[in-house]
């Protein structure tokens, strides 16, 4: 085993670990616009970029929902609503939980 | 032509050389992957891993070296959202080298399936915590030198905790081998595993759906391998990892990449030692 070798990857590891990142700011979709209702909600337990992918899943699939973009980053889901169409938000936390993630407050 | 390849005693030592390194692969690291998280409900997740690992004899013994790849498949698919099914299947590839005499070979090993049951979960502003049990069952569907020719059980329980940017993830798991003991004049073995990562997700400039993760884990693992019932000194063998790495999110996808070095070893004289492992791959949620 060299020894210097490993604590040169630790070192790298290290640096890479304590450096610091960004968080972007959440952007209105341009197709959304004039399409219907947007909310935005606080939602919880979002921790990587691949997890806004099964809370989009599960609120698109709510009836009235015509599409959601959620932001690990900035920890909000923002939900379109179609036109005309009454969606609780019992329902949108309902969708939430069966993400695995638990609702915040309703910004919007 | 050596003789080597002739003999039945040295097939025997062969398969089960091949064998306890396949038990040890089987677990080991690799670990930080949510694993006490359970998936969002009707949502799958395919993972392709390539893992290249070898061990070598020790100095003071006969020259004798082993090379196996493994190409790793797996399917999850959240049931409900604290439910998770999950199926494995491993691609072998050995090549065993003794006293000059190469042998290669290739097969399925066992088939692996999982479920994961979430116990606790708390997803709060600044944090999210996980506890999850599983239970894997090994079935001895492998071809013949790949597969362990019984049941074996293994319970486990895992936790992570996600804070701000950081991810901390924790598991142990107990394997109990043959669990319908179905080898004769054999005690059979176990294998335990304990396990620590901490990676951080560093949110790359602008791009809300992409991250790079540095990862650094430490395995521990100790196997005992099934016994003939008139051994009278216990062959078990134990190996400590530290494990530097990366995970590259884009969007569902993610490539992950890790590297195994191992920095203490217990093991008996005869054992070959383990050296470094890589391992490659991706995971893709739908």
């Amino acid at each position: 085993m060299n020894k210097y070798k490993l604590i040169v990857i630790l070192v790298i590891v290290a640096i890479l670990l304590m450096s610091c990142g960004s968080k972007p700011e959440s952007a209105l979709p341009e197709a959304w616009a004039d399409r219907g209702e947007i909310r935005v909600y606080e939602v919880f337990g979002m921790d990587c970029p691949g997890c806004h992918g099964g809370l989009e899943k599960q609120l698109n699939a709510l009836e009235g929902v015509a599409d959601s973009k959620a932001d690990w980053t900035s920890q909000q889901v923002m939900v379109l609503i179609d036109s005309g169409v009454e969606v609780s938000d019992a329902n949108i936390h309902e969708g939430m939980k069966r993400a695995n993630f638990t609702p915040g407050k309703r910004l919007k | 032509m050596s003789p080597f390849k002739k003999t039945k005693q040295y097939s025997y030592y062969w398969l089960l050389l091949g064998i306890f390194i396949l038990a040890g692969e089987s677990s080991a690291g690799g670990i930080s992957v949510d694993a006490g998280l359970t998936p969002a409900e009707n949502r799958w997740m395919i993972r392709v891993q390539s893992r290249q690992m070898g061990a070598t004899s020790q100095p003071s013994t006969p020259t004798r070296q082993m090379k196996m790849q493994a190409k790793v498949f797996m399917a999850a698919y959240g049931l409900r959202p604290n439910v998770t099914l999950i199926g494995m299947q491993g691609l072998m590839n050995r090549e065993m080298t003794m006293m000059g005499a190469v042998n290669e070979s290739s097969g399925l090993a066992d088939l692996n399936l999982l479920i994961k049951y979430l116990i606790h979960r708390t997803n709060t502003r600044h944090q999210t915590l996980g506890i999850a049990a599983t239970t894997k069952f090994t079935l001895p569907t492998g071809e013949d030198g790949f597969s362990d020719d019984y049941w074996s059980f293994t319970p486990g329980v895992y936790l992570s905790l996600r804070r701000g940017t950081w991810a901390m993830d924790a598991s142990t798991t107990f394997r109990i081998q043959d669990i319908f003991s179905q080898q004769d004049a054999m005690n059979s073995g176990w294998e335990y595993t304990l396990d620590g990562a901490i990676a951080r997700q560093l949110p790359l400039d602008g791009l809300k759906n992409i991250a790079l993760a540095p990862v650094f884990e430490i395995n521990l693992l100790i196997d005992q391998g099934d016994q003939s019932s008139s051994a009278e000194v216990s062959d078990a063998e134990s190996v400590v990892f530290l494990s530097p790495g990366f995970k590259y999110t884009y969007g569902s996808l993610i490539l992950e990449s890790l590297v195994q070095v191992p920095i203490w070893e217990k093991i008996p004289t005869t054992s070959l030692e383990k050296d470094t492992r890589w391992r490659i791959g991706f995971r893709f949620m739908f």
